[in-house]
């Protein structure tokens, strides 16, 4: 039986090594820019979304504002909502930013020279600089930005106000007879959002006959007149990509009853819902739309790439590095190296020189060789995990023999901030909540054992540094509170519960199983404070709880796994 | 003991794998054409050029050497325009000979003709047990026409007058 799970592991270490990601070749690195329209609605909450951009992707898109901002009376289809865009000119629209078309019907380059400058990578820049074109060379490759235009249409889906959702829980209760009115004890915003991507079509017939427009100084007036005219009535295609809808139902809300002087408008709280709607539909555009961009490596001890502010990096983001292998048939596969998350990132938001300074990475997973020239993809994730946790009895160290069982969940702190726009912020915290549990006899004031619940809620804050690639320490410390609750009472012998807050400060120490899971062995010294308290109230003169129930005051072992999203 | 049999089996088969992988390197190109990327203005030519290398290191110096190799013996005729067609050196049996053995050594003079390149990130691919890098150089063409032409392996304009 032993062999038999040794080759399970055996196969399943080879299938690790060997596994490839068929992806298509190349590196795509040209910048994508938007334009965002929304879709009128009753309670206005378009015009939110509209401005409510995720900070990450202010810099690393670059926007084209057009004159349309909003739509009235659409028909909310994909292919349809295509159609009738097309037909109002919003693709003209995006053509006459592009070409910074004037009053006068006049285009010129100013825009895609400063996008081709900007978009370009620093090898680009270093190559086109050496050309008997030069600079004029990275201008130039602004013209293949344009084909890289999106419009983004959002609209609220199913977007009520609690007062509504409260409405609506009194009918339902009304209906099936019941006088029961539901609570009214929270005001705000509840709701999806919706999003349909377009992209421009801008292929050889639509550049030919943009070029048959394109208006020369010393165009005769009448001709001026009929280029101009052509551009207004031809009409460029917008292209229908996707439709995607925010995952989750996403909620600003505020109690009623907390009435304050700094108490959020009802104009902020659907603000508030927006941001939220936004940032959760931008992540799933640019997880399903796989609009991501490659990087290169530059080097390797630490891992730096030159992207920064300008590529959307934050703190903690998380790339992918990968190898990419050729197959006899000329395939080219790529093979997942290591993780790396963002570090020091580089400010080159106004960097269209060749000189981006590189961002630092640090490595947080896989075991492969890491060398500059390989490939780097980001990879969204939404930054929690949930992790088991199983008390160990360590002879001689734990001073404390109970052995709980629990659940904890964990946040990236510092990813959160970075996705906030927080471009210093530090790297490796994690805000976190535990809840072990036992249920065992302890000696609670007396010498006769009483069958009792122990329980501990602790909320920590963990700092994690990696070593050796797929290991990590991390050491933590929070506040908690601790319970012991008797299982049976009587009428002599009440049912209590004993509790007090305390202080832990630990180590924790982890290796990376597989590519969402972790294992992990933690120690916690936890110190009591403050008044023992009896049924939740304080009993000042009574004996410390830790002298009813001792051994919750020392070191406890802990050993589990962790799986993160 | 039809497990034990099983574990061999998945042993040799990885082995047997490992040793076909590292047979097959054999059969790859040395080197690929290199293409032109345009023309500079001090006489500078941007190649596109491919190396192979059992490391990065030595995949890296030889895709600078296949570019310089490129533009005395064969010319670079493919990519964008703006790159001498026309090989520096016509007869490409001199490549075997002492002069370009040294010319082409490990740290050799040929480097002195490669102004920029773009080693610290090549376009890394593995292809078999080896690693192919891709990287952009510029080789001074004007400069190692001239050398070519004083150290007597190429002929100048002016010969047979």
């Amino acid at each position: 039986m032993t062999k038999c799970s040794f080759q399970f592991a055996i196969l399943i270490s080879v299938f690790g090594l060997t596994r490839l990601s068929a992806q298509s070749p190349g590196y795509n690195d040209d910048r994508r820019s938007f334009s965002i329209i929304y879709v009128e609605d009753a309670k206005q909450a378009g015009q939110h979304l509209r401005t409510s951009i995720p900070p990450e992707f202010q810099n690393s898109l670059f926007w084209n504002d057009i004159k349309t901002q909003k739509l009235n009376n659409v028909t909310l289809d994909l292919f349809m909502l295509g159609k009738q865009m097309t037909n109002m000119g919003i693709g003209n629209e995006i053509l006459a930013y592009w070409w910074n078309r004037r009053s006068d019907g006049l285009f010129n380059l100013g825009k895609v020279a400063e996008r081709g400058r900007y978009n370009a990578q620093d090898i680009q820049q270093q190559v086109a600089l050496k050309g008997l074109r030069g600079q004029a060379e990275m201008e130039d490759a602004g013209l293949k930005l344009i084909a890289e235009s999106y419009v983004l249409v959002v609209s609220p889906l199913d977007l009520h106000t609690m007062k509504e959702d409260y409405d609506r829980q009194d009918e339902r209760a009304r209906l099936n007879g019941s006088s029961e009115r539901a609570k009214r004890t929270s005001r705000g915003y509840v709701g999806q959002v919706e999003g349909y991507l377009y992209k421009l079509v801008y292929d050889d017939k639509s550049k030919n006959d943009f070029y048959n427009m394109w208006i020369y100084e010393n165009d005769s007036s009448n001709v001026k007149a009929q280029k101009i005219k052509a551009f207004d009535s031809y009409r460029f295609e917008l292209q229908h990509v996707k439709r995607l809808v925010g995952k989750g139902i996403f909620g600003d809300i505020t109690s009623v009853a907390s009435i304050s002087d700094n108490e959020k408008s009802d104009d902020q709280l659907l603000a508030g819902w927006a941001r939220k709607a936004m940032a959760n539909l931008f992540e799933e555009i640019f997880k399903k739309a796989m609009l991501e961009n490659n990087y290169q490596v530059v080097e390797k001890h630490p891992v730096k790439a030159k992207i920064g502010i300008k590529e959307g990096v934050y703190p903690e983001k998380k790339f992918i590095i990968y190898e990419r292998k050729e197959r006899p048939n000329g395939k080219i596969v790529r093979r997942r190296r290591a993780v790396v998350r963002a570090k020091n990132i580089s400010d080159n938001g106004f960097e269209s020189t060749g000189n981006t300074s590189p961002s630092t990475f640090y490595r947080v997973g896989g075991i492969g060789i890491i060398q500059p020239g390989m490939e780097m993809k980001t990879r969204r994730e939404v930054g929690l995990s949930v992790h088991m946790l199983y008390g160990m009895d360590v002879p001689k160290l734990s001073t404390s023999p109970i052995i709980d069982y629990g659940l904890g969940v964990e946040g990236n702190l510092s990813l959160y901030l970075g996705k906030l726009g927080n471009t210093g912020a530090p790297v490796g915290f994690k805000l976190g909540l535990n809840y072990t549990v036992l249920s065992d006899l302890f000696y609670v004031a007396s010498i006769v054992p009483v069958e009792a619940t122990a329980s501990r809620w602790l909320l920590y804050l963990r700092k994690d540094m990696y070593f050796l690639s797929i290991f990590h320490v991390g050491i933590f410390s929070g506040f908690g509170y601790d319970v012991i609750k008797k299982s049976t009472a009587n009428e002599t012998d009440p049912q209590k519960s004993f509790g007090s807050m305390l202080v832990p400060a630990g180590a924790e120490i982890g290796m990376n199983m597989f590519r969402i899971m972790q294992v992990f062995g933690l120690m916690e010294y936890s110190i009591p404070v403050f008044e023992r308290l009896e049924d939740g109230k304080t009993t000042a003169g009574l004996p410390k709880w830790y002298t009813i129930y001792p051994e919750r005051k020392g070191v406890t072992f802990r050993a589990g796994f962790r799986v993160s999203f | 003991m039809k497990c034990t049999f099983s574990l061999s089996a998945v042993i040799i088969l990885a082995l047997t794998s490992l040793f076909i992988n590292s047979c097959r390197t054999g059969a790859l190109p040395s080197k690929s054409e290199s293409t032109c990327h345009g023309a500079a203005n001090d006489g500078s030519i941007i190649v596109r050029a491919w190396g192979y290398g059992t490391t990065q290191r030595k995949a890296i110096e030889n895709a600078k050497i296949n570019a310089v190799q490129d533009v005395l013996f064969k010319g670079i005729k493919a990519g964008q325009a703006g790159c001498p067609t026309r090989p520096i050196v016509e007869d490409i049996s001199k490549r075997d000979n002492e002069y370009f053995k040294k010319f082409f050594a490990v740290g050799g003079p040929y480097l002195q003709f490669v102004n920029l390149s773009t080693d610290d990130v090549p376009d890394r691919t593995k292809v078999g047990g080896r690693i192919k890098a891709g990287m952009y150089v510029v080789v001074d063409h004007r400069r190692l026409k001239k050398q070519m032409e004083s150290d007597n392996q190429a002929r100048s304009l002016n010969t047979g007058f």
